[in-house]
């Protein structure tokens, strides 16, 4: 057991305008496959990775088939596929306004909206998620009554 | 611009609530060949959800994805993307990083 309690500590590199963080380069040369775009943390992840890491490939799971309301699209899409140039101009224009809105990237880079999320010290991310790990056994047992 | 796009980024039709994702076999092919890194986001997480749609896609959608990821030829890493409920009643760990864990 003695490895479960060690994490990896990463360095943060915080390289100038110019420098791509070791995350960054990463990516740059990898084919990721992602699921889940349309929802609150896979929006920001398809950005960052298409903007800021820039990755060589990404395969984007999105459901096309059911005959109800597309969230990728917001349109309703027919028991055939869509055309996927279609999404994907709509995926990728309707997401950069909504990751731009993102709470997600507001509480994380205000000030550095345009770089990669990863880069920003681990003191920057949610503040709230450290008191709720602390607080998590007493919250669960009031969750499940006991 | 079209053409830019469609070279970095490409949408694929599945659910992965369904059996083999409900991809199509040349899909599921050029994934298994090419990709390095799996992001595995995808989940509901509605607490309102009715048991078995819930069933379906947090854990047998892992599952399937995971097949898929035995599959693939090159991969490097695959990230589940679970919540912040799921971690904690593991002893010894305390507070929950934001870093990458050593295996096992």
């Amino acid at each position: 057991m003695q490895s479960t309690g060690a994490p990896v500590s990463y360095e943060v590199q915080r390289d100038g305008d110019e420098g791509d963080s070791h995350i960054v380069s990463f990516f740059r040369d990898q084919a990721v496959f992602l699921t889940g775009v349309t929802g609150f943390l896979g929006k920001v992840l398809l950005w960052q990775l298409y903007r800021v890491c820039k990755a060589r490939k990404i395969y984007v799971l999105v459901r096309t088939r059911k005959q109800k309301k597309s969230e990728a699209t917001g349109q309703f899409v027919e028991d055939q596929q869509s055309p996927q140039e279609l999404i994907q101009q709509q995926l990728l224009e309707r997401f950069e306004q909504e990751v731009l809105n993102s709470p997600i990237l507001q509480s994380v880079a205000q000030e550095e909206r345009f770089k990669s999320t990863v880069q920003v010290p681990n003191h920057h991310h949610f503040p709230t998620t450290r008191r709720w790990a602390l607080n998590f056994p007493l919250r669960f047992r009031w969750l499940v009554g006991m | 611009m079209g053409t830019e796009l469609s070279v970095a980024f490409q949408v694929v039709g599945g659910d992965v609530a369904e059996t083999q994702m409900g991809m199509s076999d040349y899909d599921r092919e050029t994934i298994c060949r090419e990709v390095t890194v799996i992001l595995h986001g995808a989940a509901t997480t509605k607490f309102t959800e009715h048991i078995q749609t819930a069933l379906r896609v947090n854990v047998l959608g892992v599952q399937n994805i995971l097949q898929l990821a035995k599959k693939c030829l090159v991969l490097r890493s695959f990230v589940h993307v679970s919540t912040a409920y799921v971690n904690f009643p593991q002893k010894n760990v305390g507070i929950v990083q934001e870093a990458v864990y050593n295996r096992t």
